[in-house]
């Protein structure tokens, strides 16, 4: 029987890990991915480490384009309506850097991702071998030649994705019928919100490099998909009983030492970990800046681990967004952010229900305020005013927030002590 | 000794008996004792008598009042507190499925 404790264990460390690449574990890439690169009968080629993984794939979606160009001179006046010399091939990359991340809401810098493509796309390309070249067919149909360039000499499916799908397979079909239903799956929430963020570079690319990326992008495997299946094989990778190629399972791990790695015939690029920020569950969660954050400047929003727009995540939103809330525990955090340094500022501006009415000692009127919100408890608070006068002789109003069970103003005030209602009777009050 | 005053968001509440045993006695701060400070403002509530002692327990905080003394604050009227033992109650906020969170002046 599979030790499930152990399992567990194993697929937290996996989900828990946020590494940075120091030299020595980019020296592991390195030399776990030149291995790779040999076992498939290709020479390790040039390489360009970045700081997150959007930008890895932003580089490496443009950079396949820009080897299928360098390859295939004879298109370039059709594509371009000119000669591609290195300075318009240099243009033709920024502007499809820009297209792509100008709809991130944190954009990662530009001109690293530039550098990484004119790094590993300096030397001349080689000669690609059978198994990774585009179908050979005319280039006539422009139409989807960005199609064509994108699945050209891309190597992630011969030296990671099919040998890990196939590891994954065989411990599989070793595993008895009872674990495969108990097995835990691994789901790896930093990895989930990489995915979703760059859904956006799949819709309207214009410019041929950015379509290139798209295409490419979209045939790519999911990260979180890839997460889970590496973080499946390296548990069973030292259990001889099923039967794994070892040097593989362990080359195809230790090339995951960064958070993403993508391959290609002509060139590898891997990306850095980010900073995460959690609350106390643990999930990803941050006001004021994104949950996840790259040292390069992108990131994702979360609050209370659910993906937030950028401006939700800092306090730029109306009542009416509150309350299109999905997610109750959003809506909280948005109640909370709202009402930041302005207690009670969310009852009193969304037209809340009165459910009693009283005075104070001082004469003061007091309301109990309840507020529906679907899909949650309702929102009740109890409006006060300040006993003491203010230099201008007005008196400070606020609204206490209360368990939605509370009846009366006096028993909200009660709570707000730790009393019952009959409990709290002070003989001063300032 | 008074039963139970109020001071903006400090409750104190006189109690009859002993302290629980092993209430640890707190260090005052040069201005004297402190029962809170205000989030922004850094306004305090705070009792300057060197006749008062502020003891905790448990996470509750008690004062053991020996002579007549004011709790005051910059914004709120003072409160006179006669000799006796009082606990000190702050008021809280709900938060749905968290822990309460402390209201601040």
């Amino acid at each position: 029987m599979l030790n499930l404790h152990a399992y567990r264990k194993h697929v937290g460390r996996w989900r828990g890990t946020r590494w940075s690449l120091p030299w020595w574990r980019r020296f592991k890439v390195r030399s776990a991915l030149a291995r790779r690169y040999r076992s498939i009968g290709l020479a390790p080629p040039v390489h360009a480490f970045v700081d997150s993984p959007i930008s890895a794939i932003v580089a490496t979606g443009i950079a396949v384009g820009v080897r299928w160009l360098q390859r295939h001179p004879e298109t370039h006046v059709a594509l371009f309506g000119h000669a591609l010399d290195e300075a318009a091939l240099r243009r033709a990359i920024r502007d499809a850097i820009t297209e792509i991340i100008e709809p991130l809401e944190y954009r990662p810098d530009a001109h690293g991702i530039e550098s990484a493509i004119v790094r590993v796309t300096s030397s001349p390309p080689a000669l690609l071998p059978a198994l990774l070249r585009a179908p050979a067919r005319e280039i006539e149909a422009l139409a989807s030649a960005h199609r064509l360039a994108a699945v050209d000499g891309v190597s992630d499916p011969q030296l990671l994705v099919a040998p890990l799908a196939q590891l994954h397979e065989r411990v599989y079909e070793r595993l008895p019928a009872a674990d495969r239903i108990t097995l835990p799956t691994v789901s790896d929430p930093v990895a989930h919100a990489i995915d979703e963020t760059l859904q956006h570079g799949l819709a309207g690319t214009r410019q041929f490099l950015a379509r290139v990326f798209s295409a490419w992008w979209s045939t790519q495997q999911p990260l979180a998909r890839r997460l889970e299946t590496i973080a499946f094989t390296s548990f069973f990778r030292r259990r001889r009983a099923f039967g794994l190629d070892y040097a593989a399972a362990r080359d195809i791990e230790l090339a995951h030492t960064a958070q993403a790695v993508f391959t290609h015939a002509d060139f590898w690029i891997a990306a850095d970990w980010p900073t995460i920020y959690m609350d106390e569950a643990p999930r990803l969660h941050r006001l004021d800046g994104p949950a996840i954050a790259w040292r390069d400047g992108s990131g994702i929003s979360l609050l209370h681990g659910v993906r937030v727009t950028r401006a939700i995540c800092e306090g730029r939103f109306t009542i009416g967004d509150i309350l299109h809330a999905y997610n109750a525990e959003v809506r909280r955090t948005m109640i909370e952010l709202y009402e930041r340094g302005d207690r009670g500022r969310f009852l009193r501006e969304a037209d809340a229900d009165v459910m009693h009415i009283d005075y104070d000692r001082l004469g003061h009127p007091q309301r109990l305020l309840r507020f529906a919100l679907p899909g949650d408890e309702a929102y009740v608070g109890v409006e006060v005013t300040n006993s003491t006068p203010e230099p201008d002789g007005t008196h400070k109003r606020y609204i206490l927030r209360v368990p939605p069970t509370t009846r009366t103003c006096r028993a909200a005030i009660a709570w707000t002590f730790g009393l019952r209602e009959a409990e709290y009777e002070p003989e001063a009050e300032t | 000794m008074t039963r139970m005053a109020r001071q903006g968001d400090i409750l104190i509440v006189g109690i009859t008996g002993e302290l629980p045993r092993g209430a640890r006695e707190l260090r005052r701060e040069a201005g004297g004792i402190v029962l809170a400070y205000g989030e922004a403002t850094g306004h305090a509530h705070r009792i300057r008598s060197p006749h008062v002692t502020l003891l905790e327990h448990d996470g509750q905080r008690f004062l053991r009042v020996e002579q007549p003394s004011d709790l005051t604050h910059e914004e709120h009227a003072p409160i006179h507190l006669r000799p006796g033992l009082y606990k000190v109650v702050r008021q809280r906020e709900y938060e749905p499925q968290r822990t309460p969170r402390w209201v601040d002046d």
